[in-house]
């Protein structure tokens, strides 16, 4: 049987040496689970898996907490102890002695070392190196999202989550596109160095309608990015609103990682293109090396005033605005897929339904 | 042979973790096949886990017959082994239900699985099998009682339960880590140490 005061003495420093593990071993999981979240960002930046598979895997980095605080090396933590205070094998020979009768021979050395020991303080709270390496790994991992998050974004985004980031990526994708669409060339978007459209001002965007649209919907997603999935259900656009304010009211947000963005946007604007009647106009990809994708808008000019008489000169109607009609039918090709996703509004009314009925029989008893 | 003999020590604790998580993750699906055997209630599903989580510990209780001093490792594969068998659970219910809710799961369903591990570790370590049928009462409560009130609850009273969950589980391993060190301080007292 140990003596009280030794056995009080090593249960507070096995004490401590538990809290200063425990804690170290707490900081060491916040430290993994942030580096990785940085690791899963870098890799979502690089290879736009989706928002599915990064919280998987996160959630299963996550769920390893348990891991770090049962799991330890074959060490016994009082010999451990007891080897970090001893001096010349003095409290390790007093615990290893088989009987009381040798104890009590070193037991006055034995508290004349315990007194020292606990007038020094043992295990004084101190970061692990372990934690160190993680704390380096995980600002590691950070600068690296950072220059991914430069290199493919154009812009620092210390703050995104996964979900912002994702929009950010289907943004750019989309305003890739559809640069690659308008022009009949490799889309010059996402590359360092070069002009992003609404970096070029508001003389950029009111080129066109459809630029316009593109920097429109390109806000519209970035909205989307920093609030909570809404859907716009079968408003209509007013006539005589504000042009900004249209184009808002039927953006309907993209429930991320389940569009193919890409797919949808060469979609619309093949519909818009075939709705168009532009003869000579061909797929993307399909055509000589893509430049056939668009006519030349000399053509297009040259046939407006059969246009407009075939139209019976509505276009040029008092008060009616002459892109108008192109702008509504750029918008219904762009977004007819899309408002498929929204949900159909509640258009039944039992009362409205009673009070048609009656009005209809009260019509009918008309003489 | 003589240097993998060496080594032994010193893989067993990384070799046990591997096997453990390992084994709880693979036994996910026979559960998940008994639970739906069962017919998939509550009530069912919480005894088939708390079950299994009785047989490890019981199986462990045959092993340290044979090593009686060897209760201060041995304690933590089954621990190992929930936390694979939950961690697959979660990803399992995140595959059906792909929502950030899911995160809630880590302070609900998670820590309810550990906290019950960790009372059959309580009763295991100091070598009384007698507490057995007494926490396998209480965790079948717990769990029950939990679950149920997960489905009634939504919202903040759920994080807020579930706060109370996690600190459950803090002190119960800080409880499992007190009775560690008294058994190594008993080990000290004790003579030809």
């Amino acid at each position: 049987m140990l003596e009280t005061a030794v056995r009080d003495y090593l249960r507070l420093l096995l004490k401590r040496r538990d809290r200063k593990r425990s804690l170290n071993r707490l900081v060491s999981f916040g430290l993994f689970s942030l580096g990785a979240y940085f690791l899963l960002l870098s890799a979502l930046l690089l290879f736009g898996f989706s928002l599915v598979l990064f919280h998987l895997l996160f959630f299963a980095a996550f769920s390893l907490f348990p891991l770090f605080f049962l799991f330890e090396a074959e060490v016994d933590p009082l010999r451990e102890s007891v080897r970090r205070i001893d001096e010349d094998c003095l409290l390790e020979s007093y615990l290893a002695a088989g009987s009381q009768e040798h104890r009590s021979f070193m037991i006055s050395s034995v508290r004349r070392l315990l007194e020292r020991r606990a007038a020094r303080g043992e295990y004084p709270f101190r970061f692990s190196r372990a934690n160190a390496v993680l704390a380096a790994a995980a600002f590691s991992l950070l600068l690296l999202t950072q220059a991914l998050s430069l290199i493919t974004l154009q812009s620092f985004s210390p703050g995104l989550s996964a979900r912002q980031f994702k929009a950010r990526l289907a943004e750019r994708e989309a305003a890739r596109e559809a640069a690659g669409v308008r022009e009949g060339r490799p889309p010059a978007l996402g590359f360092p160095g070069q002009e992003r459209p609404e970096a070029a001002g508001p003389k950029a965007s009111s080129r066109s309608g459809e630029s316009r649209a593109e920097a429109e919907m390109r806000k519209g997603l970035a909205e989307e990015a920093s609030e909570p999935p809404r859907i716009f259900a079968g408003e209509a656009p007013q006539p005589g609103a504000e042009a900004g304010r249209e184009w808002e009211r039927v953006l309907v947000p993209l429930p991320e990682a389940k569009k193919d963005l890409k797919a949808l946007l060469e979609a619309a604007v093949r519909g818009r293109a075939d709705e168009a009647g532009m003869p000579g106009s061909s797929e993307a990809g399909s055509g000589d090396s893509g430049l056939g994708f668009l006519e030349s808008p000399l053509k297009r000019y040259l046939s407006r005033p059969e246009g407009i008489g075939a139209g019976g000169g509505r276009e040029l109607a008092p008060g009616g605005e002459q892109t108008e009609a192109l702008r509504e039918q750029v918008l219904g090709a762009l977004f007819s897929d899309f408002q498929l996703q929204a949900e159909a509004p509640l258009d039944f009314d039992p009362l409205i339904e009673r009070i048609k009925e009656r009005y209809l029989e009260l019509l009918n008893e008309k003489p | 042979m003589k240097s993998l003999e060496s080594l032994l020590p010193t893989l067993r604790q990384p070799l046990g973790l591997a096997v453990g998580l390992g084994l709880g993750a693979g036994l996910f699906f026979p559960v998940s096949f008994c639970e739906r055997l069962l017919g998939s209630g509550i009530l069912a599903s919480v005894l088939v886990e708390e079950g299994l989580k009785l047989a490890l510990f019981l199986l462990l209780e045959a092993a340290a017959l044979r090593e009686p001093r060897g209760r201060e490792s041995l304690y933590r594969y089954p621990l190992y082994a929930i936390t694979g068998f939950a961690t697959v659970e979660n990803l399992a219910y995140l595959l059906r239900a792909p929502t950030s809710s899911i995160y809630e799961r880590l302070l609900f369903a998670f820590p309810i699985h550990l906290n019950t591990g960790l009372c059959f570790a309580l009763a295991f370590l100091p070598g009384r099998p007698s507490l057995y049928p007494a926490f396998f009462l209480l965790s079948l409560a717990y769990h029950f009682g939990l679950n149920t009130l997960a489905l009634v609850l939504a919202g903040t009273p759920v994080l807020a339960v579930g706060a109370g969950n996690l600190a459950l589980t803090f002190f119960l391993f800080l409880k499992l880590r007190a009775m560690l060190i008294e058994r190594s301080l008993e080990h000290a007292g004790s003579p030809n140490e």
